[in-house]
This record gives structure tokens, C-alpha cells and sequence, in this order.
């Protein structure tokens, strides 16, 4: 297969949808046991921080979610310029179905982040410029979702957010870098590509668990909102006719 | 590619090169406004406004902590341990992260006499976590 | 370590289990809800057909 024959078939909806089904419910599965091991783990097993006790656990839930609704902003912002620039429907679809997954996710980010901070910074809100972009980021996806309600032309209601995604994309690396060029009351982070992890394995491990759990846990869901997605739009075709009368009821 | 979508891919581009700087920008310029608060060194070498609330931080100073009269009454010093060193004065409920050596972050007015009255003291903590236990082991080997 | 002293926390159990409970609360409700909106266009879509073959 040529790179050109993939590109076609990878913007072709019904291709997605009759091939990415099972990926889905794999990835799905696995998003359950991978977020199960990892919040027991982090919940009982690991350890309590020397100073600041079991409020440390929170990381377990706080960093998982703050990092996955960034990447499925880039996602969003991806797909967004693919459909600017070659019109792929299922690009189109991606900035849609990614909205209301990404929205959850900087909401509890910035949740269990202000819960955290209350018993160990001393206050469940500082206006310092990483909970500032953060909280950018979480009305990004709010104007995507508004956006896509006011426009009722669908094709201009596509572009005009996939625009939206694509130029909201500057907002992560500020997220990214705003704990190194400002000051912050914030930390700096816990993971880097680069560097070792500045704590032990035992406390790290749980992370990388409930990491991994959560990106696969986007996978699961972009894939099923796609899916559905697909379904509505190409209802009048006859491959979606086919495809519903061959599945059970 | 055909030209409509070269066309589309630069205009796509052009957009975009212009939003970053634009927001590039503005970032630079209001460079000094985002930092959260005024380091010891701002503090200490006037750059901080006198009587207006402000934030600044710094570093507990070792053995700097003591309790002043009243029980809740208490005062230390923020440390950048380059020189920069500032007095604090505070009534109220520390937070538990709060020790000697450890950075936080105080709201309040600095004063002409170079105090600084604060309102609200935050604990700010750094990204380095570790279980009891080493962390005695740590402490052990550094005495 | 006993249930009482899990669920306690060292004194932040509160924190703890609302960072957790609201965690888990809206993960599974974002599953759940997606499920659901998958299964109810397609019965509507299946009854559309359905309307339209008997047409």
C-alpha cells in the first residue's frame, strides 16, 4: 500500500468505521484495568510524601488528566489543520468529538489541582500563570463547543473551529513552559522526557499506570464518538444502511 | 498538490505564524506582570511598590521562624540565598507545609521600613516527592 | 493500617477522597454517556429505516 493509498483510506469514513470498532473496545479495556491497577495502587500501596503526607496521592488523578486534555487539544488542532488545508471529513469530525473528552478532562484537572492545593499551598486558587493557562485552555474548549452550537451551516460551523483548534495550539506550550519563565506557585514538572523522574519508582510507577490508562482511555472514547458520529452523518449511504441491518439490535 | 490547497495551506500558515508572534508578544511585554510574585532581590532593591498589596516569595530562612508574643503571632525571613533577605510579620494559621527552608509565598504590603506585613502566607513545594522513610535516610546523610 | 485510618488520610481524607470521588465520578459518567449516545443514534437510525422500508 503507498503512502497516498493510506492517506485516502484513512480519511475515508467508512473505512474507519468498519476497521477502528475493535480498537476501540481493546482500548477500552485496557483504559479500565490500567486506571483500576493504577488508582489502587496509588490510593493504597504507594507511599505518603515526607511532607505532605497522603494529600500526595492526588497526583494520581491531578497529573493523568491535567496532561491528556493538552495532548487532545494538540490532537484537536492537528485534525483541524488537516481539514483547513485538504477539506477530510474525518478530520472534521476528530475537532468535534474531541471537545466534550478534552473539556472533562481540564475540568477535573483544574479540580483535583485546586483540591490539592487547599492543604498544601494553603489555598484552592492562585492566579499564578500556570492555573491561568490552564484555565485558558478549559474556555478553548468551552468556545469550541459554543461555536459549533451558533453556526448552524455545518461546513462553516467545521471550519471556523477547526480555525479555532488549530490557533488555541499556542496556548500549550505556555502551559507547558509557564512554570519555567515565570515565577509560579505552581511546581515544576514531575515528568520529563529527559530527565529521571524526581521522585522514587515505587511513587512514579502508579503514575505511569494511571498515565497510560488515561491515554487509552481517549483513544477509547474518541473512537466511539467517531464511530457515532460517522453513523450520523453518512446515514443516508448505503454502506451505514448495510452496516445497521448486519448489526444485532 | 493542487493549487487551491497550496493556497489554503499558506493562508493556514499565515494565520497562524501570526496569531504565535502576536501572542509572543504580548507575553514578552507583559513578561515582568505574570511572574505571581516578587522575588527577594525585587523586595529587597526597591522594585516592589510600598504599601500597595502585593506577592511576593522566597525561602524561609534557617532559624529565622520565631513566635512573637501573642500565640499566633509570628515572624521570619525570606531568603534567595544570594544576599536578598526580607522580614516578615504574620498573624494567623501557617500552612502545614510551612518550615525553615521551604519556599512560600505571602500576600501582603510591604512597608517603608522594609517589612513586610503579610495577610496570607501559601506554601509553595517543589517536584521532588519522596516516601518517609527516605527521606530520613536523606536527612540522615546530610548530618 | 486499619479502614478507619485508610479512609482518614492523615487528616486529609477529605481532600483525598473528593480529588478521587469526583475523578472516578466523571470518568465514568463520561463513559457511560458516550456509550449511550452511540446506542441511541443508532435505534434511531434503525427506526428510520425501518419507517422507510415499509414506505
Amino acid at each position: 500500500m503507498t503512502i497516498k493509498e493510506l492517506w485516502h483510506r484513512l480519511g475515508s469514513p467508512r473505512w474507519f468505521y468498519q476497521m477502528m470498532g475493535p480498537w476501540g473496545t481493546g482500548l477500552g479495556v485496557a483504559a479500565a484495568l490500567l486506571l483500576i491497577t493504577g488508582t489502587l495502587w496509588g490510593l493504597i500501596i504507594a507511599p505518603p510524601d515526607y511532607q505532605q503526607g497522603n494529600s500526595f496521592r492526588i497526583i494520581y488523578v491531578h497529573v493523568p488528566t491535567a496532561l491528556v486534555c493538552q495532548s487532545a487539544y494538540i490532537m484537536m488542532g492537528v485534525a483541524g489543520f488537516l481539514f483547513l488545508v485538504w477539506r477530510m471529513k474525518l478530520a472534521d469530525m476528530v475537532v468535534k468529538v474531541t471537545v466534550p473528552f478534552g473539556m472533562v478532562m481540564t475540568a477535573l484537572g483544574l479540580f483535583t489541582g485546586s483540591v490539592w492545593g487547599a492543604p498544601t499551598w494553603g489555598t484552592w486558587w492562585e492566579w499564578d500563570a500556570r492555573t491561568t493557562s490552564m484555565l485558558v485552555l478549559l474556555f478553548l474548549y468551552f468556545g469550541l463547543y459554543a461555536l459549533r452550537q451558533a453556526i448552524p451551516r455545518a461546513e462553516s460551523a467545521g471550519r471556523a473551529c477547526a480555525l479555532l483548534a488549530l490557533v488555541g495550539v499556542i496556548n500549550i506550550p505556555i502551559i507547558k513552559y509557564s512554570v519555567d519563565w515565570w515565577l509560579t506557585l505552581h511546581q515544576p514538572a514531575t515528568f520529563t522526557l529527559t530527565e529521571a523522574p524526581s521522585m522514587p519508582a515505587e511513587m512514579w510507577l502508579p503514575l505511569l499506570v494511571n498515565v497510560i490508562g488515561v491515554y487509552c482511555l481517549m483513544g477509547a472514547v474518541v473512537i466511539s464518538s467517531l464511530r457515532t458520529e460517522i453513523l450520523r452523518r453518512e446515514c443516508n449511504t448505503s454502506w451505514v444502511r448495510e452496516e445497521l441491518m448486519g448489526e444485532p439490535a | 498538490m493542487n493549487p487551491k490547497r497550496k493556497s489554503r495551506l499558506f493562508t493556514v500558515i499565515f494565520l497562524l505564524t501570526g496569531a504565535t508572534v502576536a501572542v509572543a508578544l504580548m507575553l514578552v511585554a507583559a513578561n515582568e506582570d505574570l511572574n505571581v510574585f516578587y522575588p527577594p532581590e525585587a523586595v529587597v532593591g526597591g522594585e516592589a511598590p510600598i504599601n500597595v498589596n502585593i506577592r511576593a516569595g522566597g525561602m524561609v530562612k534557617d532559624g529565622s521562624v520565631m513566635r512573637t508574643g501573642e500565640e499566633l503571632d509570628v515572624q521570619f525571613e525570606l531568603t534567595d540565598y544570594k544576599g536578598s533577605e526580607f522580614k516578615v510579620f504574620y498573624s494567623g494559621i501557617l500552612p502545614d507545609l510551612f518550615r525553615e527552608g521551604q519556599g512560600v509565598l505571602v500576600h501582603g504590603q510591604l512597608e517603608e521600613s522594609g517589612g513586610f506585613r503579610a495577610t496570607r502566607v501559601l506554601a509553595k513545594h517543589d517536584e521532588n516527592y519522596m516516601p518517609p522513610e527516605l527521606a530520613g535516610l536523606h536527612e540522615g546523610q546530610k548530618e | 493500617m486499619s479502614f478507619a485510618e485508610f479512609v482518614h488520610m492523615g487528616g486529609h481524607g477529605l481532600y483525598v477522597w473528593l480529588a478521587y470521588g469526583s475523578t472516578i465520578a466523571v470518568v465514568v459518567a463520561l463513559w457511560l454517556s458516550t456509550r449511550a449516545s452511540g446506542q441511541r443514534v443508532r435505534k434511531e437510525l434503525k427506526m428510520g429505516l425501518k419507517r422507510q422500508s415499509k414506505v
